[in-house]
């Protein structure tokens, strides 16, 4: 196919977010021909890993699903060494995304960094490590024996199966923190603790049973990859790792079309083909199906709803709030106090050498945890990266803020009927972003250790980010299903994946989206076969990723 | 998931991934298919199907496992994915000799790569189907059809897109002095090559084994579970931390609470 001839599909995907991504490469795999457009220069849409230039294009570009940005400055040094997650997340080291990217081969494109330490922020201005196994809580000093027991009984009953628990009656669906106090006896620091930073909760009102299926994912994940349950992806995680799926849609014959926007879609009245034309772009895309990623919403499509499975990622009941972001760059560590593990040995000796700095980390702020402004309702997290994850010039740290807007929930489910997330357009309708993250952020340059090379001198003050930028992304618009009336042929022939939140539980967006992919593959599987009358005499799809071929990695003679 | 190369392992040899670019057409797969299991396909279907290829190469000593990564078609659109590049220690720059448009886009892949790739990257510019442009009596043995993915021209002596045309050299339209030139002043390895005879291929790869800075490579990806693609090729880059997701896949009941 050239730029000036015509081109039959099967398929075309609109956006190369991780859904649409995933969604591709095993469509592609199995066998369908898949044209993937995105209006993009970058892969990835909302869920890109963009370099500095292009994050600071981004923001300019006035994204629909962006409000109230403002930024510090224009330029950084080594701006191309950076590449800024629009979807900053954790990957638990078991779960849909780990198992695609291992079933796909995509695993062997990128690499994977365990996050070191996650810690608690508490109103004193310290952080605590999170006790996330049996070992961290018997050898952390700073709870009492009886605490102890009561902490160690409920991650036994957390990490095992949650059929008929007599501990869970009546309370499947009251509020996790509640849960905690009443059922297990914890005091408020562990509840927060807990809920926050081992089951991380968006808000205080989280339902139980979906909380616990979350936080037991999470302790089943520990001891994979090592001793945490959770990894971060090299170049910006998400968005790299839509890349990867791309390159493997494309291996298996998929054609990507990136920087060009949609002109024109009709649907030919003789075949009902999809008729794709893009700007400056001559020849004309056609194709039975059409996939629409959330940013390419059209007017009316089969929408592809969640599952309704409670305990998955991305379920019917997942709550969908605006978040309030910040990205910053630093060029100091952070002091997040002694790992776990080694808080007893060290025995606070004068001569122990000073921690490592961890290169990644996770600081999770529970509600009312700051003592001067910040939320009393929904937990801030915030993921620092560093040189190990390739996102940042050696020296430099990105630091990812969050904080879920919990007042409004755009979740149809959970609240009957949802808003217009356009409300949000009104003025006034959305909180500064700045004003509610600057306290947090404060916070976290306070935990700065001292330039390396100038400790001696060390009037201790906060360092100055080199960059920092803040804004509100507000959720997707949801499509409408098909109309009752036939006078839209073949409108079940546009797919559009709801789109997924804009903020999930740190460790869950990646899962997510797998989830999410795996639901518009088989529907698309089936949309097809039905456009092509039952599909009599086609072999049977069975499975989302076949077995992969290892002919590539065999070609093993010597060359001299 | 069978991947000898990163479950560690006392294997010596160094890894290295080479990236190929270059316009669409002008032999790049045939380029690979011939160094890695020196075998030669006219009218090859558009893309190679595979994620990457791998293949040794013997240097005195040592012993380089290149990962030779195709575009699987995505330079068409100008939509290569930034994650091509990255860590890439080498790069292998197609045109064919007989289009000369083609050294055009082989010079703004270099500059791309120059821009965007690890600066110490090892570039070669190859000039392929090279056999299209020399006389069947100069070079006996030979056959003189070209491995031209786009036309299917290979059952005449003296194909082409000139049409009457009975100079081979005269189809020619990048003189080798010019792309020689060029590659000297842009500090390229240049050959000629040929896909369809197998000339100058082997050397492509052998001299920029000889290039690559092996030490450069063993510091960085040193940890890294010794793949060039996930450990990244930056010296001195704190590795202790990084992950294969293959090499270490454990049952899941590992769970220590």
């Amino acid at each position: 196919m050239n730029n000036d001839e015509d081109a039959t599909f099967d398929i075309i995907v609109l956006g190369t977010g991780l859904t649409e991504s995933i969604a591709a490469a095993a469509l592609s795999k199995a066998g369908y021909k898949v044209a993937h457009l995105d209006r993009n220069e970058y892969y990835g849409s909302g869920e890109a890993s963009l370099s500095f230039e292009e994050f600071i294009k981004w923001q300019d570009k006035l994204q629909p699903f962006i409000r109230g940005a403002s930024r510090s400055g224009d330029s950084i040094e080594q701006a191309r060494a950076y590449s800024i997650s629009l979807s900053p997340s954790l990957i638990p080291s078991t779960g849909p995304l780990i198992d695609a990217l291992v079933a796909s081969g995509v695993s062997r494109y990128g690499g994977f960094r365990l996050i070191e330490r996650v810690c608690v922020y508490e109103p004193s201005g310290i952080v605590k490590p999170v006790p996330g196994s049996k070992e961290d809580i018997f050898k952390n000093k700073d709870i009492s024996l009886l605490d102890k027991r009561r902490l160690m009984r409920f991650l036994m009953f957390a990490a095992g199966d949650l059929e008929d628990k007599k501990e869970l009656e009546g309370h499947a669906d009251s509020p996790f923190p509640e849960f905690l106090k009443a059922v297990f006896s914890l005091n408020e620091e562990m509840t927060g603790a807990i809920a926050y930073a081992l089951a991380y909760c968006l808000s205080p009102t989280d339902p139980t049973l979906p909380a616990l299926h979350r936080l037991r994912r999470y302790l089943r994940s520990a001891g994979r990859y090592g001793a945490s349950p959770f990894l971060v992806g090299h170049y910006g995680s998400s968005g790299e790792i839509a890349q990867g799926f791309c390159r493997t849609a494309a291996v298996s014959g998929a054609v990507y079309i990136l920087g060009r926007n949609l002109s024109e879609m009709t649907i030919s009245s003789s075949d009902h083909q999809h008729v794709v034309q893009l700007d400056d772009f001559d020849g004309r895309l056609t194709a039975s199906l059409v996939i629409h990623g959330s940013s390419y919403a059209p007017l009316y499509a089969s929408p592809v709803p969640p599952p309704q499975v409670l305990s998955a990622p991305f379920s019917a009941l997942s709550p969908n709030y605006p978040v309030a972001r910040c990205v910053a760059i630093i060029d100091r560590p952070l002091s997040l106090g002694v790992p776990a593990t080694q808080s007893v040995e060290g025995e606070e000796a004068a001569d122990a050498p000073p921690p490592p700095v961890p290169d990644t980390a996770v600081i999770v702020f529970p509600p009312g945890s700051l003592s001067n402004g910040g939320s009393s309702t929904a937990p801030a997290t915030v993921l620092i990266v560093g040189e190990g994850t390739m996102s940042c010039p050696k020296g430099k740290w990105i630091v990812y803020l969050a904080l879920p807007l919990v007042d409004t929930n755009f979740n149809s489910d959970s609240t009957g009927a949802a808003p217009d997330p356009r409300v949000l357009l009104q003025p006034g309708a959305l909180p500064d972003p700045r004003a509610l993250l600057q306290p947090y952020l404060d916070a976290v340059l306070a935990l700065a250790l001292p330039s390396p090379g100038h400790e001696a001198d060390s009037p201790q003050t906060p360092p100055t980010p080199l960059f920092s930028t803040f804004y509100v992304q507000t959720p997707h618009r949801y499509v409408r299903g098909p109309p009752s009336t036939d006078d839209e042929p073949g409108a079940h022939e546009h797919l559009a994946p709801v789109p997924l939140p804009p903020v999930f539980p740190l460790p869950d967006a990646g899962d997510a989206a797998a989830v999410h992919a795996e639901s518009v593959f088989w529907e698309a599987v089936r949309v097809l076969k039905m456009a092509r009358g039952g599909g009599e005499g086609e072999e049977e799809i069975t499975s989302m990723w076949p077995p992969m071929e290892s002919r590539e990695e065999e070609e093993e003679e010597d060359f001299s | 998931m069978a991947d000898p190369a990163a479950s560690g392992s006392v294997d010596k040899s160094v890894q290295v991934k080479l990236v190929l670019l270059g316009e669409a057409a002008v032999g790049k797969s045939s380029v690979v298919l011939r160094f890695v299991s020196n075998e030669f396909q006219a009218n090859k279907e558009p893309t190679i199907g595979a994620a990457f290829l791998t293949q040794k190469c013997r240097l005195e000593d040592r012993v380089l496992r290149y990962e030779i990564w195709d575009t699987a078609g995505q330079e068409r659109f100008h939509s290569l994915a930034p994650m091509y590049y990255r860590n890439a220690q080498a790069a292998v720059v197609v045109y064919d000799v007989t289009k000369a448009t083609s050294l055009e886009k082989a010079k703004s892949w270099v500059k791309e790569l120059q821009r965007q790739a690890n600066p110490n990257i090892v570039i070669a510019l190859a000039g392929n189907k090279v056999d299209l442009v020399q006389a069947s009596a100069s070079s006996p043995g030979a056959p003189s059809s070209s491995e031209s993915e786009d036309e299917a021209d290979d059952a005449t002596a003296t194909p082409g897109e000139t049409p009457g045309s009975s100079e081979p050299e005269s189809l020619r339209q990048v003189p080798r002095e010019e792309a020689q030139a060029y590659a000297t002043e842009a500090g390229l390895l240049f050959f000629e090559t040929s896909a369809k005879t197998g000339e100058g291929i082997v050397d492509i790869f052998t001299e920029i084994a000889k290039k690559i800075p092996i030490e450069h490579i063993l510091a960085a990806t040193r940890g890294a579970g010794g793949r060039p693609g996930a450990a990244g090729g930056r010296a001195g880059s704190q590795q202790e931390g990084a992950v294969n997701l293959d090499a270490t896949a454990k049952p899941k009941d590992a769970c220590n609470c």
